[in-house]
């Protein structure tokens, strides 16, 4: 994860908001051949979800799953200043505010799929 | 000295493998001879002043000579111990290679690899040695540097991803020692363990170098995987290893501004002398990326993600991703 998420252009205040929004900002475009899963734990308060792509689709769910191929690990306020183009993640990540596990160039691949 | 290899292996590979052997055969370095351990470590800067990562950056001014001079005490130290980590991850990585036996038809290959671990068993001993001499404590590795390791470096018997990301480590690491020191400012023991180091070094680099063009064109998918994570682990690399919470917080600056640590982070991070640093630091590197087909233009768009945009243009236009005869050497320190 090395690239800044662009802005929305509406703030989205909540977990749940940003949930709300990933149709909209979903391009299947970028993650046509691509089968993965993005895991978020959020912290403060405690939240975990994580979505399922597949070729071009997604799904969300709550809860963890056993085996995700990425899983991002921040706070809630980290995470909607990451979303909301607050806070660049480069940022995140070296101020030890944000945790990245599993293949970095899927992790990547994230900011071109929920744009 | 005369080896005879398998016919698999290319003769430019054959021919560096020789070389490489008769120079380690001539001369290692040695922990007790080869550094001024008599020099006092009062006072010293570690590295020149230009490549702190405040220097060209408000933070720069707003801090005291004192507090400078021992941010390039710890920003050194942190360096040194990541040395000390990684060139000790390699010797465990080559040993397992070694003990695999799958390399047993090629003894030439297997020798260098033996020269290689002592090499490395011993730069880890300078580097701990000198970190005890300016009374530097062991750097935690950020969390971030070692999940990221682990999870992109899968480790199996024969541990090539691994082996692949230490060797570009050890390369990064090598130019921005070697840029960090060359001033006549900075302590003569500081340089003597970059420049000693750097004399063996390039020779691992080089055959690093030759490993993964030979990996690159044998190994089934390590070229395709290579082309997708390279540039978003190098730039991980280049951000951790720029700003590190743990020296400013040794430093402990006494401006109340350095207590903005995303702002102080964002301006080292960020700012034009930083981005000229790693331009010098990357070229050899990206040029490489280039001549082995790491870097593809079907995925530019990763390494622009990763920031590396306008370095490789440069690349691409300077140098037309031809190598150097000698491209790992930077400026020699004086």
């Amino acid at each position: 994860m090395a690239t800044d998420i662009s802005k929305p252009d509406t703030l989205l205040h909540s977990v749940d908001d940003v949930i709300a929004s990933m149709p909209a900002r979903f391009h299947p475009e970028n993650c046509r051949d691509l089968v993965a899963t993005y895991q978020w734990k959020l912290s403060q308060p405690d939240r975990t979800f994580h979505i399922s792509i597949d070729k071009g689709t997604f799904r969300i769910h709550d809860g963890a799953h056993p085996d995700p191929s990425v899983s991002i690990e921040s706070s809630e306020e980290v995470y909607l200043k990451l979303v909301n183009g607050q806070m660049k993640d480069v940022m995140a990540v070296v101020t030890g505010k944000l945790r990245v596990r599993g293949s970095i160039s899927l992790a990547q691949k994230l900011n071109r799929i929920f744009i | 000295m005369e080896t005879t290899l398998e016919p698999t292996l290319s003769p430019q590979f054959s021919k560096l493998i020789n070389r490489l052997n008769e120079v380690s055969d001539r001369k290692q370095m040695s922990v007790l001879h080869d550094h001024p351990w008599d020099l006092s470590p009062e006072g010293a800067w570690l590295k020149k002043r230009e490549n702190l990562s405040i220097y060209g950056t408000e933070f720069y001014d707003l801090a005291t000579e004192e507090e400078r001079r021992l941010l390039s005490v710890y920003e050194t130290g942190c360096w040194w111990h990541t040395f000390v980590i990684f060139e000790n991850l390699v010797t465990e990585y080559y040993m397992k290679i070694i003990n695999h036996e799958s390399l047993a038809p090629f003894p030439a290959v297997i020798k260098y690899m033996h020269h290689f671990c002592r090499e490395e068993i011993t730069h880890a001993l300078v580097f701990r040695k000198a970190m005890k001499h300016f009374s530097i404590a062991p750097f935690p590795v950020p969390d971030n540097l070692k999940d990221f390791y682990k999870d992109n470096a899968a480790l199996a018997d024969f541990p090539l991803k691994a082996v692949f990301l230490t060797i570009i480590i050890e390369w990064f690491a090598e130019n921005n020692a070697m840029l960090d020191c060359n001033n006549d400012f900075v302590s003569p023991l500081a340089r003597a363990v970059a420049v000693e180091h750097h004399k063996e070094e390039a020779r691992h680099i080089e055959w690093g170098k030759s490993m993964i063009r030979e990996f690159a064109e044998r190994v089934p998918g390590f070229l395709e995987e290579a082309q997708e994570y390279t540039a978003p682990f190098m730039r991980n690399l280049l951000d951790m290893s720029t700003v590190n919470p743990e020296t400013y917080a040794r430093v402990g600056f006494s401006h109340p501004a350095f207590q903005d640590q995303e702002r102080l982070f964002e301006a080292a991070l960020f700012c034009e002398n930083r981005d000229q640093i790693n331009r010098r630091i990357m070229e050899p590197l990206l040029r490489f990326f280039v001549e082995t087909t790491i870097y593809t233009p079907a995925l530019h768009e990763l390494w622009e993600a990763a920031r590396f945009g306008p370095a490789l243009e440069q690349v691409l236009a300077r140098h037309n991703g031809r190598p150097d005869a000698n491209d790992n050497l930077l400026d020699t320190p004086v």
